[in-house]
């Protein structure tokens, strides 16, 4: 029923997008190389539209692996081919251009798939995105290929909830999560880190212990 | 005879390090891609030897048998490429550690002959393929000063034992081993004097200044280099430190210190087994493991019977480490150590700063594993004296080696040495741009070799928009080609209507370059202030137009005017630069983080799209409210202030004790803004003030005299600028004199050669002359 509103809608050229609009994803990045996953929840909340046909959103990052809001900002965007918030008015279009350009793959079941590459510097991206009529992407999925041609990192996001789709839903969003203070960025993380902070402190213990023993002894023995 | 075989294997098991520790690329003989480098494809043998010899090329000396092979073409790139990655350091380390701790062993111990052996191999193969080896294999210069930094201490006792003229040249020899770069220099010296100091004999120190005029004559290149790129390597050292110094602060690990580890570990960590046969090993395993070498060491040291030496290699080693070290955690404390920060910190504020990469503890580390591996040999030969102690030694190799099994087993460094073959069709649009352009390149490409066209020779980065202007607005930024591929239809449309302005004069497998017609190498005008980066400035002719945010970089006499739309701000500031008015000189500090107003870089995501998005920008960072005094005199003021703009950011504010100015730099995206304030009056003091908890960035403040006239003409001087990796440079190009140091070096090094064959008659000459006075 909805859909075919937002199809009207579409057809009409009336924008979907007012203040309010909101679109919510689940983000799983896998590194395959550290094998681990980070789990997010990303919302796009449309907070104003302006006349000269841009809006700006509010992004928020839910980090759910440490329950922090890793971070809020403001973006502009534009309302008529957005290039970063998560709708493509124009779906069923052979090419769509976002901040990646997205080229049609293939239509299945009312499904249409995009992709779309990037290179930075030396690494390949890959998009993928699912999408249907109602232009809300309901997965992509995201692949980062390294210079050797392996895939490092592997980025799936899933539609949670979005009121373009349905007019009545509400974000699910976490509650309690607090804002992350400023990280600072440490360049010495990872499970060396831990170790030196836990074994580490035991490996250091034994070695002044032994060192003492060891000389104990050698004096002992040099009496002998 | 048994002197042959020992030789012999040693020439044998090097190869073997070398190829053992890169066993997957062993067989591309080519190109490798490395962490954060691709090679310079497109160069022949004779280029690449010449970019090599030009500052601030390569100085180390090991490598210039490499460079002279490739001047005289009996090598191609790919074959110097290939072999650099297996000589530095693998397989140069690997003899210098075993003949080292061969030396020491003869010398300070009385073990047989095959336990000598046996230790020495064991050291040199360990020290060859340790963690620390594959971070500074990336570097040419760093891994030649860590591969020969044990010939360096040896030689070093070596050529004080034999005193006299050929010990000095033997001394300045070996010095001359790891002199690699200013930093090689520095270090180097620094050896050379703990060994004099443990030894204090007065006859070493003469031997060391005898040294010195041998050590010079060799190395007269790097002085020389010095000498003339002195303002050149102060900038980049400048640079270096601004990013670097405070990167490194507070963060070694004494536990990783110990290991030699230092701020390579997050890039690569030895505990990742990924891909490897061991995929599934415990971490904790190898963690402990990984100490194996320390702890005998140190351990080991206790049991020695003569410790003179050891004492020397064991008080050098934990110099190195307790200096480098931050912190480290004991039963739950955290234990801060920091002992050469603060005298960093301390450095920082003087005129010494730009010099201070040079003792930055990521390459102090690059000295800390040869005294401790030396103090190893000494305790493997005492254990190895008895055999029922092999298997203990067995053991403790095993654990040994897990510290860089995930670097061997990879055979690739964890993938960071990536064979890359470029593309025929690549190498020759490279050889093409290479031999046609005097002026930059700007590429938009849409292919899989993005990697390689990033590296064609003069790349830059430059604006192209449809505009019937586009050849002069491409000059601007000193473009003479635009290199795009065939299905590039973006600009391919641009080009097809602006058919008088680019030729188009390479076409070859899908890759085109077309001329721009409207370039000059020299653009001689006055220069114009362009506020306004991202609409088109209404240029008819070639002019030198800057970006806002350098406005303050130009002497003021060679501004003519601006470009864009102007705001009373802009115009205000502007036309006090050009009355002589001059932004007020902030005393900021160097600080690790935005705690207060600093003048570093620290590493967050808006640092790096400020430094990204307005490449040369340099800017005052703050994070916590902060207040700072401002050098103003007292009378009546209009105050400007240049920020970058930022999601969060924080308030600025002026006050004069009394009354307030203020801005606030929170904006959805980041951008440069010139806001005027108001007026203020200034009795006595003024301040400038920070309100808010997020990281704000400030470019300037001025202080301009409340009667300055707003300018709409301006006097000015025509100025030459130049294509270069920025768009272009003003003043006129830098020819390259490098040449003269090498020339230099040649006639030096065999003057040194000379004195010293011919050092006897030298002698004779010099006695006559004192009996003939």
């Amino acid at each position: 029923m909805y859909i075919i509103e937002a199809l009207i809608l579409a057809l009409l050229g009336i924008s979907l997008l007012h203040p309010g609009t909101f679109v919510e994803y689940k983000v799983q990045v896998h590194f395959l190389q550290l094998n681990q996953t980070l789990t997010e929840l990303l919302f796009e909340n449309i907070t104003g539209m302006y006349n000269n046909g841009s809006f700006a959103y509010n992004l928020t990052v839910y980090s759910l692996n440490y329950s922090i809001i890793v971070g809020t900002s403001i973006v502009n965007d534009n309302s008529t081919c957005p290039s970063t918030f998560f709708y493509l008015p124009n779906t069923g279009k052979s090419t769509i251009n976002r901040g990646v350009p997205l080229t049609l793959l293939s239509i299945k079941n009312g499904t249409y798939s995009y992709t779309g590459r990037q290179y930075a510097n030396y690494v390949e991206i890959e998009y993928f995105y699912y999408v249907n009529s109602s232009g809300v992407p309901y997965k992509i999925e995201i692949l980062q290929i390294g210079e050797n041609g392996a895939i490092a990192s592997n980025t799936t996001y899933t539609l949670i909830a979005s009121n373009i789709i349905n007019h009545e839903e509400v974000p699910i969003l976490p509650k309690g999560f607090k804002f992350a203070k400023e990280v600072k960025v440490s360049l010495s993380g990872g499970i060396n880190n831990f170790l030196d902070e836990t074994t580490g402190s035991y490996i250091l213990l034994i070695t002044v212990i032994l060192a003492i023993v060891l000389a104990g002894v050698r004096r002992f023995a040099k009496k002998i | 005879m048994q002197r042959k075989y020992e030789t012999l294997l040693v020439i044998v098991l090097s190869i073997l390090v070398g190829i053992l520790a890169l066993w997957k690329v062993f067989l591309h003989v080519g190109y490798i891609y490395q962490r954060d480098s691709y090679p310079a494809y497109y160069l022949t043998s004779r280029n690449l030897a010449l970019s090599l010899l030009q500052f601030p090329g390569i100085m180390d000396n090991v490598y210039m048998p490499v460079v002279i092979l490739l001047y005289f073409n009996l090598i191609s790139p790919e074959v110097a490429d290939w072999i650099s990655y297996f000589l530095f350091p693998f397989a140069l380390a690997f003899p210098s550690m075993y003949f080292a701790s061969r030396y020491f062993l003869n010398k300070f111990t009385d073990a047989k002959d095959r336990v000598k052996v046996a230790a020495s191999t064991i050291v040199a193969l360990f020290y060859s393929i340790s963690p620390t080896a594959y971070y500074f294999s990336h570097w040419s210069n760093y891994a030649a000063f860590y591969a020969l930094l044990p010939a360096l201490i040896a030689g070093t006792f070596y050529s004080l034992e034999k005193r006299g003229i050929i010990g000095a040249f033997l001394l300045s020899l070996f010095s001359s081993l790891t002199t690699t770069d200013p930093r090689g220099f520095i270090f180097t010296l620094f050896i050379v004097l703990t060994v004099l100091l443990y030894r204090h004999k007065k006859a070493d120190l003469i031997t060391f200044l005898l040294s010195i005029p041998f050590y010079v004559l060799l190395n007269s290149r790097l002085f020389l280099y010095l000498l003339i790129n002195l303002h050149s390597y102060v900038s980049y050292g400048y640079g270096i430190s601004n990013v670097q110094l405070w990167l490194n602060y507070y963060t070694f690990n004494l536990l990783d210190s110990l290991r030699g580890l230092s701020l390579f570990r997050p890039l690569t960590s030895y505990l990742s087994f990924y891909g490897t046969p061991l995929s599934h090993v415990n971490p904790l395993i190898v963690y402990v493991f990984s100490f194996a070498f320390v702890e005998l060491g140190l351990l080991g040291y206790i049991f020695l019977k003569k410790r003179s030496i050891a004492t020397y290699f064991l008080l050098l080693y934990l110099f190195l480490v307790l200096i480098v070290s931050s912190n480290f955690y004991f039963l739950n404390y955290n234990v801060t150590l920091n002992i050469l920060y603060p005298v960093w910190g301390y450095l920082a504020q003087t005129l010494l700063y730009p010099y201070l990469w040079i003792f930055l503890p990521t390459y102090i580390s690059e000295m800390i594993l040869a005294p401790l591996y030396l103090l190893v040999a000494l305790v493997l030969a005492k254990i190895l004296e008895r055999y029922y102690f092999i298997p203990l030694v067995a053991l403790i190799c095993l654990a040994q080696f897990s510290f860089s099994a995930s670097f061997v087993l990879s055979g690739n460094y964890q993938g960071q040495y990536n064979p890359v073959n470029p593309p025929s069709s690549v190498v020759e649009l490279g050889k093409f741009l290479e031999s046609h352009t005097d002026g930059n390149v700007f590429v938009n490409a849409s292919s899989p070799y993005n990697g390689f066209l990033q590296f064609l020779p003069n790349v830059t980065n430059a604006s192209f928009y449809n505009t019937s202007k586009i050849g002069v607005i491409l000059n601007e930024a000193g473009v003479q080609y635009v290199v795009t591929t065939e299905n590039n239809t973006y600009v391919e449309s641009i080009i097809n209507s602006h058919k008088g302005v680019f030729t188009l004069v390479y076409n070859n497998s899908g890759f085109l370059a077309y001329k721009n017609n409207y370039f000059t190498y020299h653009i001689i005008s006055p220069v114009y202030v362009n506020f306004n980066s991202t609409t088109i400035p209404p240029t008819n002719e070639s002019l030198n137009v800057i970006p806002s945010y350098l406005i303050f970089n130009i002497p003021s006499k060679y501004i003519g005017g601006y470009l864009g739309n102007v705001s009373y701000a802009e115009l205000l500031a502007l036309s006090a630069y050009k009355q002589g008015i001059d932004p007020l000189t902030l005393k900021v500090k160097h600080l690790p983080s935005y705690t207060n107003f600093t003048d570093t870089i620290y590493v967050n995501v808006y640092d790096q799209e400020i430094l990204s998005k307005y490449p040369g920008i340099s800017f005052i960072g703050v994070g916590e409210p902060s207040s700072l005094n401002l050098d103003v005199a007292s009378g009546y003021y209009k105050v400007v202030l240049v920020y970058v703009s930022v999601p969060g950011g924080g308030t600025f504010t002026i006050t004069n004790g009394s009354s307030l100015l203020s801005v606030s730099t929170s904006a959805p995206n980041v951008s440069v803004n010139f806001s005027y304030l108001g007026e203020i009056y200034v009795s006595k003091e003024a301040k400038l003030m920070f309100n808010g908890n997020q990281a704000s960035y400030l470019l300037d403040v001025m202080f301009i005299p409340n009667n300055i006239t707003l300018l709409t003409q301006f006097a000015n001087e025509p100025i030459s600028s130049y294509p270069s990796a920025y768009g272009r440079a003003l003043g006129t190009a830098y020819t390259p004199s490098s040449f003269i140091p090498v020339l230099v070096n040649v006639i030096t090094f065999l003057i040194t050669i000379l004195i010293f064959l011919g050092r006897e008659k030298i002698l004779i000459i010099i006695k006559r002359g004192k009996t003939n006075i």
